[in-house]
Parts: C-alpha cells; sequence; structure tokens
C-alpha cells in the first residue's frame, strides 16, 4: 500500500516535470534573439580583430535587449538622428520626416555634402526618381565603434550593409531601394539595434525589437 | 595518403570549434540547450522577462569566455553554472526592484501581465513549485525536469552530493500534497 503511494507520488513527480518542460511560445522569439547577438557580437569581432575588454560588446547585447524588451529608449552617446534621401535631387517639400536644425547641417557638412539638394525623404514622386533610387542613410553617433544598417533589404543581414564613418560621428550610406516601404534599423557596435529618431516606428516588430518605416515612391508608412 | 581532420562530435566538439572562432557550432549548442535553459531560468525567476534575459546574458557570457573552457567537464554542466549563477543575481536585485515598487500603484497597475500559461493545471503545478524555497526550487528543477544526475547537480550548484539529495528530499516532500490534489490523487 505504501509502495503504490510512493510510486503515485514519484509518477506525480514525473508529470509535473514533464508539465514544466512544456515550451513557452516566448521561446523562439526568445532563441532568435540570442542567435542575433551572439551573431553580432561574431560579426564585430571579425570586423574589428578587437583583442580588447570583451564586455564592452557584451554590455550592448544585454542593453539592447533591455531596450527591445522592456520599451526603453536606447540611447546612443551623443545625438542620434538620421535621415534618408535621395541623393543628388532636387525634389522640396515632404510629409514625412526629415533632421532640422543645427545636428543636420553640421552632420551634413562632416559628410561633404553640402552642394546636395534640399533633404527627401523616401515619399519622393515615383515617377520623377524611377524605379530603384539611390537612398542615403545617415546616423550621428559620434562614440559609436562601427555601425551598419539592417532592413528587409538585406535580410536583417549585421554584416550586409556597413555604414563609413565621417569626421564628426556622422556615420553614412548610400543604398539603391525599389519603389515601396522599407522597415529597418541601425545596429550599432555590432549589437545594438537603434530605429531611426527621425522616422516612423514601423508597427511590425522583428525579433521583438522596434524599427523605423520609409517609404520610396509614396505611399503609407503604416 | 592524407587524412582529414576529424572534429570531435557533440557539445565538447562544438564547444571547441567555437573557440576557435565557429560561430555556427556555437548556434548548434545555443539551439541544444537554450529551451532547458529557459525552462530553468522561467520558474528560478518566475517572471518570462528576466528569464530571458538571464538565458541571454548566459549565452553570451559564455560564448565570451569560450577559451576558459575546460572540456574536461561537460558542456551544459559549465553553462547551466553560468545560468544558476545569472538567476541568483537577477532574482537578488528583482527583489529589491520589488520592494521599491510595492509602494507604487501606478507601476503595479501599468506592469506587464505575466507570460501566458497553457492550461490550470499546468497553472497550479508552476505556482507549487515557485512556491518552493529557491534552493529547493533549483535542486528539483535540475533533478525532476532537467533529470541530471547528483554528481552533474553538484557540479553545478556547488554543494555535495549529500546536501542536494536532502534538498530534493526537501522539495518533494512540500511538493508532494500539492501535486496529490492537482492529479486528484
Amino acid at each position: 500500500m505504501t509502495d503504490d503511494r510512493d510510486d503515485r507520488d514519484e509518477r506525480n513527480f514525473q508529470r509535473a516535470a514533464a508539465e514544466l518542460r512544456t515550451p513557452s511560445a516566448r521561446d523562439d522569439a526568445a532563441l532568435d534573439d540570442v542567435l542575433v547577438a551572439i551573431r553580432g557580437e561574431a560579426a564585430s569581432r571579425f570586423a574589428s580583430d578587437d583583442a580588447g575588454d570583451p564586455t564592452g560588446d557584451w554590455e550592448h547585447a544585454r542593453l539592447r535587449r533591455r531596450s527591445r524588451r522592456r520599451g526603453a529608449v536606447w540611447l546612443v552617446a551623443g545625438l542620434a538622428a538620421a535621415v534618408a534621401f535621395a541623393a543628388g535631387l532636387g525634389v522640396g517639400g515632404f510629409a514625412g520626416w526629415r533632421l532640422r536644425g543645427e545636428s543636420y547641417r553640421a552632420a551634413m557638412e562632416d559628410l561633404g555634402m553640402r552642394r546636395v539638394p534640399p533633404v527627401v525623404p523616401a515619399n519622393v514622386s515615383a515617377g520623377a526618381l524611377g524605379v530603384r533610387q539611390p537612398v542615403q542613410f545617415m546616423l550621428v553617433a559620434p562614440a559609436a565603434s562601427r555601425v551598419a544598417l539592417v532592413g528587409e533589404f538585406n535580410d536583417w543581414d549585421p554584416i550586409a550593409t556597413p555604414m563609413a564613418r565621417a569626421p564628426g560621428g556622422a556615420w553614412h550610406v548610400a543604398l539603391p531601394l525599389a519603389d515601396g516601404r522599407h522597415v529597418y534599423a541601425f545596429v550599432v557596435d555590432g549589437s545594438a539595434w537603434v530605429p531611426d529618431p527621425q522616422a516612423p516606428l514601423a508597427p511590425e516588430r522583428w525579433f521583438g525589437s522596434r524599427n523605423s518605416v520609409m517609404l520610396v515612391g509614396g505611399g503609407r508608412t503604416q | 595518403m592524407t587524412h582529414a581532420a576529424v572534429e570531435p562530435v557533440g557539445d565538447t566538439g562544438l564547444a571547441s570549434r567555437a573557440a576557435r572562432g565557429d560561430v555556427d557550432a556555437y548556434e548548434l549548442l545555443v539551439r541544444h540547450h537554450h529551451p532547458s535553459c529557459m525552462r530553468y531560468a522561467a520558474r528560478m525567476l518566475r517572471d518570462a522577462a528576466d528569464a530571458e534575459d538571464a538565458v541571454q546574458d548566459t549565452f553570451m557570457r559564455a560564448y565570451l569566455a569560450l577559451s576558459r573552457y575546460d572540456d574536461r567537464q561537460p558542456f551544459r554542466a559549465w553553462l547551466f553554472r553560468i545560468l544558476v549563477n545569472r538567476c541568483r543575481t537577477l532574482a537578488l536585485q528583482r527583489a529589491r526592484r520589488t520592494r521599491r515598487f510595492l509602494n507604487d500603484p501606478v507601476a503595479l497597475v501599468n506592469a506587464a501581465s505575466p507570460a501566458e500559461e497553457p492550461s490550470e493545471r499546468g497553472d497550479a503545478i508552476r505556482r507549487a513549485v515557485d512556491e518552493l524555497e529557491p534552493l529547493l526550487r533549483e535542486a528539483f528543477l535540475l533533478k525532476y525536469v532537467e533529470e541530471m544526475d547528483y554528481q552533474e547537480m553538484a557540479t553545478i550548484l556547488g554543494a555535495s552530493v549529500s546536501a542536494l539529495k536532502m534538498r530534493v528530499k526537501r522539495a518533494c516532500d512540500a511538493l508532494r500534497p500539492r501535486l496529490r490534489e492537482i492529479y486528484d490523487d
């Protein structure tokens, strides 16, 4: 009788353990987060061949995670601002976003782009611009050691589109993009995903993080 | 005659490859151990978001420390040792945070809902385990849920085998009546 009861108790422990092994609905997304962080760390090591203290990179990964999941604002040291514009086209007036004021002008001067016509975001006329137009992305992040552009257009690969640093801490890259809606973000120092603070946030999330959305050729961002 | 390099297989081989810069090997390790790390952290921290933080921190710390991994010990034990410490640290930090928030009605109202639980019975089991003292809970989880032997548990938890057997027994004593109720015995 006692043995029966012991057996039943043991069976209960095993059944409880089996219940506790049931995966959570969040596990897949959490795994993606881990893999992205590890890949980012590996990419940054490869890119910089940095033999210094690795805790800084790890700290970025941790901060990125907090910023995504807690909804906190991740601050790039210094002023972080970004703009997308169609290079070399004099189209003015738009209902989207743009950098304003001294920050933008200083960054543009640093980039040696004083002659570039007024900033045009993605929602410029499709007919005037053609199908695949070069779009310039910029992030002012003086404290960053590397910045990359990620989006649907490069499969969110933090290695695919590194940005170049100009004096003053403006990071930039130009990318030909087809007309339409593009969701994107910046990856700072290999692991911290930063949405464009000057652009609308995309309603959807990738790996739980918020990203920015832009339009090339007109239309709605939402 | 040439011989192709034979790579060792299993966790230890993957860890060795990862330490030499093979990130694909580390990804395999992550994929293999992530589920067990998540369920352990979720029960020890009783919060899905904190568990995800702890697990990501654990894998990142392990990745950065791969060069110090001694392949004479099982990778899982080494990984779980990091995880156990992360969970203990986060639990302490959260205890302080919780005490600060207890008198903050706005924070309590706005707090995120806990992760959804799949069933009433599962909910009851989780509550019963969550109410165990942390030392008993970690021993029960490693023994029953992760099906570790006492020697591996001793490596991870830094306690003697006899002490761990006692903790598991005390955990079972506490759970027994609750589980009888749950399973209608």
